[in-house]
């Protein structure tokens, strides 16, 4: 329970940097910020999730999928939370292979970037609720 | 889209823009030849105008029509920045003649492209557009007490305040200038099929930025790259 505090508070730090770099990165097309906010965070939360994350899904797996429904907040979360790691992962590998961010990829790219830090809020927020109400 | 621009930025955005008309038409002619605008840039012009702006040029399905009224533009809007600057007033401007405009500095940086070359682009036209081009700029810009730093700042707060685009930084490396602008009006051309070979397309913001420091530095200017992004673009300005 000590960690579960711990590693929420790592992970707010994770997407208020991850939100300060959209406005001060992204949208100011000041790219060094960009990225270094962009891989920074990549790595890092991926430290999260297999430290922290995957040995308490472990733990609570099969309590959770014994009732779905009723614990829909948390299946969202990971479930969610899967697919903006997924979607962040593929944005880091396609643009190590193209340093260069032509048009025509930034044009595909960038509503996926939009999605994954959309994605990526969403499940942090019912992140936070989850832990709120269990230990709460 | 259709609106019309704020009063006092009205006058300097026309300079600007016949400026880079003017130095493109300029080069156009000296290594080109005299009819570069007729022969080459009337026919590019009227393409591109349909395809920025479909919902407004595509009805037209003469194509000489819109030619001989694209070349009227041209010249009535010559004739107009001329009595703006005796009065020092500019008629109100409408968003689609600013794309006109766009249309036809796409189409001259498209016979450059197409004729010249990639590389008389970099090492050639774009100096002497930053040279021709500087002389076009406000008053305020050319003052050589005020620091370069300055009048870059004021220039990408001008075209910030003035709606032309959402954003505008400029920052100094170690040996090159870097113009963003992000969110600009004009920013739909990004989408257009002639946006394909980007090494020698280069962003109006970051050409103007490249007049304002040939023009404070005194010697050639270098406009590298610009990097087009979606909705915005990193100019790259390099002084000899
Ligand atoms: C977790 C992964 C990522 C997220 C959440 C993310 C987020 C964003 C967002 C929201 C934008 C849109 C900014 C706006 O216009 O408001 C953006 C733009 C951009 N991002 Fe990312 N990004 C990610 C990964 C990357 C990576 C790995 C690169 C390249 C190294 C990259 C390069 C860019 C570029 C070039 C733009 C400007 C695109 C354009 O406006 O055309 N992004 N990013």
């Amino acid at each position: 329970m000590q960690n579960s505090w711990m590693f929420l508070g790592i992970e707010s730090l994770i997407v208020a940097v991850l939100l300060l770099g959209w406005y001060f990165g992204a949208r100011r097309l000041n790219f060094n910020i960009h990225h270094l906010v962009v891989y920074t965070v990549i790595l890092a939360h991926a430290l999260v999730v297999f430290f922290w994350m995957i040995p308490t899904a472990q733990e609570i797996s099969n309590w959770v999928f014994s009732n779905p429904i009723g614990n829909l907040r948390l299946v969202l979360h990971f479930g969610i939370g899967m697919v903006a790691d997924i979607l962040s992962i593929a944005l880091a590998v396609l643009f190590i292979f193209r340093r260069d961010m032509p048009l025509s990829i930034l044009r595909r790219a960038r509503p996926v970037m939009i999605t994954t830090l959309t994605l990526w809020v969403i499940a942090y927020g019912l992140g936070v609720v989850n832990l709120l109400l269990r230990y709460l | 889209m259709q609106g019309q621009l704020g009063e006092e930025s009205e006058l300097n955005a026309v300079f600007l823009y016949m400026g880079i008309l003017d130095a493109y038409e300029a080069v156009g002619v000296e290594l080109i030849g005299p009819d570069v605008l007729e022969e080459h840039v009337l026919p590019r012009m009227t393409y591109y105008v349909r395809e920025f702006l479909p919902e407004i040029f595509s009805e037209r399905a003469d194509s000489e029509e819109l030619t001989t009224e694209l070349r009227r533009f041209l010249t009535e809007f010559r004739a107009r920045v001329e009595d703006a600057r005796e009065k020092g007033v500019a008629g109100a401007m409408t968003m689609e003649e600013i794309w006109e405009l766009r249309a036809a500095i796409f189409g001259f940086e498209s016979v450059f492209i197409n004729i010249l070359g990639d590389s008389a682009i970099k090492n050639y036209v774009l100096i002497r557009m930053a040279d021709i081009l500087s002389a076009y700029l406000p008053e305020s810009l050319l003052d050589p007490q005020i620091p370069l730093k300055t009048k870059l700042e004021s220039y990408a707060k001008y075209i910030q305040d003035n709606k032309f685009v959402g954003f505008a930084r400029v920052s100094f490396g170690d040996d090159e200038i870097s113009v963003a602008a992000n969110r600009c009006e004009f920013s739909r051309i990004h989408d257009s099929e002639a946006y394909r070979n980007l090494d020698v397309r280069f962003c109006p913001w970051g050409m103007i930025a490249s007049a304002i420091v040939a023009a404070h530095e005194g010697k050639e200017t270098n406009l590298e790259s610009s990097l087009f992004t979606t909705k915005g673009s990193v100019s790259k300005i390099k002084a000899k």
